[in-house]
Order: C-alpha cells, then sequence, then structure tokens
C-alpha cells in the first residue's frame, strides 16, 4: 500500500497538527477537506484492495468519509492519527458491503509482495506451494485474512494494525504468529 | 462469519488519474449532514479573545436555529436538517465509534465481572462478594415478550473506587444547566441477563433490586442510568437508604462464611530458640502432638547425657597384668580419695619400666608413703620418706591373676554400658533434629494458613459489617449500567497548561489524563484540548494517571504536585506497563490501599 507508512508514523507536532484539522472540520466541515485530500488515496486502496470493482471501490470510499463527516462530533483524539478512525470506518464499510450483497470478497496479491512473504515466513519449496499457500490464504477466517492483508499485503506496522482492530499491539503480534503458524502446518 | 473470496494476482495497477476521479469533496460537503455539538462540547470552546468570540457567534447561531419556545433541551445535540438527498444511501454505521460509549482504557487491566445462574420460574437473593444484595422476583425475565423457562446467567460487575471507574472506561460526564460536572459515585453497576448467550429484557411490570452496602450516609446521591447511543447518564431518581440486615439465602449465593478457628486467630506463636533448648509457646491444639514429641525427646536425651557424665566422672581401671614382681607395692588405698580405684578388693602398685628401682627400697621401713593422681586410673606418683630420704617412683596400679578375670568383666560391663549410652545419645539427638525440622514446617504451614484465614475473616467480619449496616438500593426495570452519584464540580485552586514526558523527558501521547483527588470517589478526566486547562486543587491528595497506545500506565505521583509552580508544566510521568500489573497493584500505586 503505497504511502501510507509515512502517514501513520507522525510525530508529535505532527498529529498535533493534525488534530488541529479535525477540530477545524468539527467547527466547520469545510475543513475538512484537507483531510480528505491527505487520505482519500489510502482509504481507496484499501478498499479497493478488498473489491474487485474500481467504481464500487469509489463509491465506498466516498461513503467511508461521508460518514466520517457525519459523525466528525463523535471523533475522540487518542494519540494517533486520524486515518486510524477512517481505516476502522473503511473497514465497517467493506464488511457491510458483503454482508448486505452477498458479494464476493476479493483479494488481491502481486506477485512481489507474495515473493517477499514467503520469504519472510520461510516456507521451503515454494514453487510448487504457491497455488496451495494462496488458496489456503483466501480460506482463512475474515479477521486472519484481514490481519494478513494488513501486515504482509500493505506492510503496516503492528501498532497500526492494533489501532484498526483495537487489539493490542502484543496480541495483534501473536495473533499474526498463529496465522503464519497455521498457513505453514496447511501447505 | 466466512465471507464468499476470489483472488487475483497482479491485477493492473491504478494510476493516480484513476484513483482521483473519484474524488469530489464538494459533492461530499452538500450531501454530509452532520450533527453539531452543543457549543460548549465542542473542542473549539476555549479561553481565548478569538474563541471567545466564536463562542457569541455560535450562541447567536444556536439560538436563531432553536425553537424559541423550547427552553429546556440546551443540554441535547441539535441536529441540522438534511441539506440535499444524496445518491449514495447512507446506511446504518456498525463501527464501534457509533457507540464509544465505553472504552477501557487498558486492553490489560480491565474490570472481571461475576456470573450467577438463576432459575427464572423461583427468582433469587443473591449476596455478591462485596456484600450487594441482588434481588431477582420469579419470571423476573423474557425474551420478545415470552417468559424465559429455566435457567438465565446474569452478569454482574461493580465498580466502587476510582480504579474500577477509571479502567471501566464508562464517561462519568453529567451536564446539567450547561455545566460540565463529573459524577461522584457511591457505587456503579453493569448488569445484563442472558440464556445461551442470548440477551434476556427484564419482564414488564418486574423489577431487580439491588442493594449496595455503603458509608455514606447522606442524601446527596442520585440514580442515573448510562444511555449507551447518546453517551450520557439518564436521572432517575434517588436511591433509597435503608439500615436493616439483610437475610440471605447463604445457600445459594456465592459467599461463603470462611470456617475460623478461634485458636488459630487468637493464640501467638513463639518460639525461642537457644542451644539445645527449644522452648515453644504455641497452638495447642494444632502443635501439641509435635511439640510433646519433642518435650519427650529432650528430657530422654538430658537423661543420657547425665548417665554419660556420671559413667565419664566414675571409669574403672582398665585391668592391666603384673608383669615385674620385684617392682611392686601392696598399700591401702583411701576409697573415697582414688575411688577409681574402689571397684578392686587388692590393687598392687607397680613402678613402671623406665623408673629407676632399687631393691634395696624394699628394706628401708618408710615412715610415710603419698598416693598422688598423675593419670586417673593409669599412673600415680608414689611418694616414699624417711626423715630426709626423699623417693619419688611413678607406679601403675596392677591386678593379680585371681582377680584379673573379676576386674575384666567389670570393666567390659563399664565399656559397654558408657558405648550404648553413647549410641542413646546419637539416636536421640537425630531424633530431635528430625522433630525439630518437622516441627518447624509445621509451624511455617500453620502460620501461612493462618493469615490466609485471618484475611478470610476480615474481610468476611467487613462483608458482614455491610449487610447488618447501610445499604443503597434501588430497582431497575431494564439491564445496563447503573449509578448511585453526585455531580461534582471540577476541581479548583490552580490551572496549569499541561504536557506530558517520561521521566527521561521524552514527549507522551496520552490522549486523555485522568485527575484523581484520593478523597473523592471521582475521576476528571482531561482530554487533549483540555490539556491546557488542567485544574487541581492544591490542598488535595492529587494522583494523575493516563495510558499509551501501547498499553503502558503513566503516573504522576501525589508529593510531585507541590512541585508544580509555573502556568505551565511538564508533567513527568512514571510508565508502568500494565501487562506486569494486577488491579490490586495499581489501587495500591493510585490509591494506597
Amino acid at each position: 500500500m503505497e504511502g501510507n507508512q509515512n502517514l501513520y508514523h507522525q510525530s508529535e507536532e505532527q498529529l498535533i497538527n493534525e488534530n488541529n484539522d479535525v477540530q477545524a472540520a468539527k467547527s466547520d466541515l469545510k475543513y475538512f477537506e484537507s483531510l480528505y485530500n491527505k487520505y482519500h488515496e489510502q482509504i481507496f486502496r484499501y478498499v479497493y484492495q478488498r473489491i474487485d470493482n474500481i467504481d464500487l471501490a469509489h463509491d465506498i470510499t466516498s461513503q467511508v468519509f461521508l460518514k466520517a463527516m457525519n459523525k466528525l462530533h463523535q471523533y475522540q483524539f487518542k494519540g494517533v492519527p486520524f486515518s486510524s478512525w477512517l481505516y476502522r470506518i473503511a473497514m465497517s464499510e467493506v464488511y457491510q458491503y458483503f454482508k448486505d450483497k452477498k458479494a464476493e470478497r476479493t483479494i488481491n496479491f502481486e506477485t512481489e509482495k507474495i515473493k517477499d512473504f514467503i520469504d519472510e515466513i520461510e516456507i521451503d519449496d515454494m514453487e510448487n506451494k504457491l497455488t496451495l499457500l494462496l488458496e489456503k490464504i483466501a480460506e482463512l477466517p475474515d479477521n486472519d485474512l484481514e490481519m494478513i492483508e494488513l501486515r504482509y499485503f500493505e506492510h503496516r506496522p503492528f501498532k497500526e494494525i492494533s489501532e484498526l482492530l483495537n487489539i493490542s499491539e502484543s496480541n495483534a503480534k501473536v495473533k499474526i504468529h498463529r496465522i503464519i503458524k497455521k498457513l505453514k502446518m496447511a501447505v | 462469519m466466512h465471507m464468499k473470496r476470489k483472488y487475483t494476482i497482479d491485477r493492473k495497477k491504478l494510476n493516480a488519474e484513476e484513483i482521483s476521479k473519484g474524488k469530489n469533496f464538494d459533492q461530499l460537503m452538500n450531501m454530509a449532514t452532520p450533527i453539531k455539538l452543543p457549543f460548549y462540547k465542542a473542542g473549539w470552546f476555549g479561553p481565548s479573545v478569538i474563541t471567545a468570540v466564536l463562542i457569541s457567534a455560535s450562541i447567536v447561531t444556536y439560538i436563531l436555529m432553536s425553537d424559541m419556545n423550547n427552553t429546556t433541551n440546551s443540554a441535547t445535540y441539535i441536529p441540522e436538517k438534511p441539506k440535499k438527498e444524496n445518491t449514495i444511501k447512507n446506511k446504518l454505521v456498525t463501527y464501534s465509534e457509533d457507540t464509544p460509549c465505553i472504552n477501557p482504557p487498558s486492553e490489560s487491566l480491565q474490570i472481571n465481572g461475576t456470573s450467577y445462574k438463576v432459575d427464572n420460574q423461583k427468582g433469587d437473593k443473591i449476596k455478591h462478594a462485596s456484600g450487594t444484595i441482588i434481588e431477582i422476583p420469579k419470571n423476573a425475565f423474557e425474551i420478545n415478550g415470552k417468559l424465559v423457562e429455566g435457567e438465565v446467567e446474569i452478569k454482574y460487575k461493580e465498580y466502587k473506587d476510582q480504579v474500577d471507574i477509571l479502567l471501566s472506561g464508562i464517561p462519568m460526564h453529567y451536564d446539567s444547566a450547561n455545566t460540565d460536572y463529573v459524577l461522584e459515585s457511591a457505587g456503579m453497576v453493569q448488569i445484563n441477563g442472558f440464556q445461551d448467550d442470548i440477551p434476556v429484557d427484564i419482564a414488564n411490570g418486574k423489577t431487580i433490586k439491588i442493594s449496595f452496602p455503603t458509608e455514606d450516609n447522606s442524601k446527596r446521591f442520585n440514580l442515573y442510568e448510562l444511555d449507551t447511543a447518546n453517551n450520557r447518564w439518564d436521572y432517575m431518581g434517588k436511591p433509597s437508604l435503608t439500615n436493616e440486615t439483610e437475610t440471605v439465602n447463604e445457600k445459594e449465593s456465592e459467599i461463603t462464611q470462611p470456617k475460623i478457628e478461634e485458636s488459630i486467630i487468637n493464640e501467638i506463636l513463639t518460639i525461642d530458640l537457644n542451644n539445645d533448648t527449644l522452648n515453644i509457646t504455641t497452638n495447642k491444639n494444632i502443635l501439641n502432638n509435635y511439640s510433646t514429641n519433642i518435650d519427650q525427646i529432650q528430657t530422654d536425651l538430658n537423661e543420657v547425657k547425665k548417665e554419660i557424665k556420671e559413667l565419664e566422672n566414675n571409669v574403672p581401671i582398665q585391668p592391666k597384668k603384673s608383669i615385674n614382681k620385684d617392682r611392686q607395692f601392696n598399700l591401702e588405698v583411701d576409697p573415697e580419695e582414688f575411688p577409681e580405684l574402689s571397684e578392686y578388693e587388692k590393687v598392687i602398685f607397680e613402678v613402671i619400666e623406665n623408673t629407676e628401682f632399687n631393691n634395696s627400697l624394699y628394706s628401708i621401713e618408710w615412715d610415710d608413703v603419698i598416693l598422688e593422681e598423675y593419670k586417673k586410673g593409669e599412673m600415680y606418683r608414689m611418694k616414699l620418706s624417711k626423715d630426709d630420704n626423699i623417693t619419688n617412683l611413678m607406679v601403675r596400679p596392677v591386678l593379680e591373676r585371681k582377680n584379673m578375670e573379676e576386674a575384666i568383666k567389670k570393666f567390659e560391663n563399664y565399656t559397654k554400658k558408657l558405648e550404648l549410652k553413647k549410641e542413646e545419645e546419637k539416636v536421640l539427638k537425630e531424633k530431635y533434629e528430625k522433630a525439630y525440622q518437622k516441627y518447624k514446617e509445621e509451624l511455617e504451614k500453620i502460620q501461612q494458613e493462618q493469615k490466609v484465614r485471618e484475611e478470610a475473616a476480615k474481610n468476611w467480619k467487613k462483608n458482614t459489617d455491610f449487610a447488618n449496616n447501610l445499604k443503597m438500593s434501588f430497582e431497575i426495570e431494564r439491564f445496563g449500567t447503573w449509578n448511585c452519584d453526585s455531580p461534582v464540580p471540577q476541581p479548583k485552586g490552580k490551572t496549569v497548561s499541561a504536557s506530558f514526558s517520561n521521566l527521561a523527558g521524552t514527549s507522551l501521547i496520552l490522549g486523555t489524563v485522568y485527575l484523581i483527588e484520593r478523597k473523592r470517589n471521582a475521576i476528571f478526566p482531561y482530554n487533549y484540548n483540555q490539556y491546557n486547562k488542567l485544574k487541581f486543587n492544591p490542598e488535595e491528595d492529587n494522583i494523575l494517571v493516563g495510558f499509551t497506545s501501547d498499553d503502558q500506565i503513566a503516573i504522576f505521583q501525589t508529593d510531585k504536585f507541590s512541585e508544580i509552580k509555573e502556568k505551565k508544566h511538564e508533567f513527568k510521568m512514571e510508565l508502568k506497563n500494565a501487562l506486569d500489573l494486577s488491579i490490586k497493584n495499581l489501587k495500591k500505586m493510585i490509591l494506597n490501599q
């Protein structure tokens, strides 16, 4: 996922400035535009990674920002980037879409990232097992799949994953370790 | 849930133009229907001149937008009218921020609940471990209007002090007449009912009565119910105060009275170990067997030691045969003076080999003969004197053949007796060591048990005292979070603009920080926007607590508040990893409990 790391790793000053933008947007929604411009691409990529339809991904992305604008009064600064909140809305929206439409969830693999993933989890004889691995990833429970995508295909830091999934950082590490173990055993 | 899946490999990458194709902020602005906060809740509400201008403008806008006849709902949200129907259908959002009401600050430290099973057809009167009584009438539960058959699981949590409230993540703000109060709690509970994990309701016309112990007999407390949808507390009247002794079905309740053995609680165990002597003042009932055993061994040991000492003081002559009859003297000895020689009827003293001896000594009629002990039973000095002629001879007692057998027998008996006594002493010493070790182990065990029992007795007594004394009661028609509180204003005294760092001076991002006054059962939260006006009363025992996103607890201790002199202060917080702490530890650190 291009560019998201830099936006997640923000200095205290950047976080404070961003929160000032949010507070300004709370008083007048027109100030939300800077946040929209800053995070639109990230949120779109997140949605499009999970949905195999570009127009639909645009609609859902718009829906995410609309929700955020309507619910902005409920946003509370927790010392993490505003994008965490947006991602959680996006996660909910995507999930809700699949639930309502009974549509197919898409997993978009990129060869390079898959190679990195295989190197990282150290699976031998992967050339013969690649298809099986992709199938096993596709069969993972929703939460497990989400974690693998966030960590290995979108290269998000554990801290951000823990924020998005509302779990502790150590819990995120343990969970991912277990999923990898499960995948290695399956292939 | 497991959604249908498909996967693609190396899908075509989108360029920036394709991504920004769907970007249209103006359209979103037209579609947005935000809910505006009342002015006093808005983040920008602050002390600056610019803000004051904004407040004035907002008040004007607010008055214009509000129904002029409606003067009672000033604390509620005023929604704007939707501006325009949008093309994207606005669905109900399910993400957690929709109900951000209860938000525990720590992942690791969470207040545990208790489960009780209640037969709906019988009802129950439950006594919670804290002394709270939950009275459930029969047929109190229904699902979708239908009476529940069988057992219902009641899940119950109680928040008694500031740390409980802090960890609960339950908001404690209360807005009244445009003033932001914090609720000082006399007791807060969360209660819910389930059958097979399906939530049940309290049946129409039924109520559950909750009575919890309190030490505060003032009538300042109100009853509030938490409205999680709107993130606010609703006033529900007044709880009642009663001072009656509750009768509780102890069998059905979870609490059991610990067995208190008075003898264990009251007796003081002391041990005085002084060399070989063991003096024990102890619990007679429990340790009696051990101490009696030790006492007996000690008595036997002392007796044997005495006998050995006596034997060693009366060593008989080790019988020695006569070697040289030409060097012997027959002497009558005083048995009192030489008791070691008294065993034998006749003792002859033979001059030892290396002493010069002349047979002429026999021909002298000596005036005096003095025998002096040189080595008891083995060698003596014999002093022969006549006028000025004095001769000293070293002699040893020997026996004639006819006395020999008897003497050998006597000596062997003595030796055997001494060996037996020494063996007996050895065995008794070993027995003593073992018994003493066992006693020590038992004593430690009993002291440990005593500690546990004393603690249990103390808790039981506390609960019993509560059960017998003042109780705050209220009846609920719905499950949820209920609170007996009194709204209290923010602390007064000092206001500082706060920033936070760890002890090394590195900045901390804490989100909300909580000021706790130890004497008031309330917590005062300050979110990021309020850091610049953090208030505290310097006269109170204050403590400031915050949480980092990686579940560390940041604490600013009471004694450091006196160091705050300026209007801007960097609070240097001590960090503790929540994973390494228990709630008990945290209470000790924050409340000195």
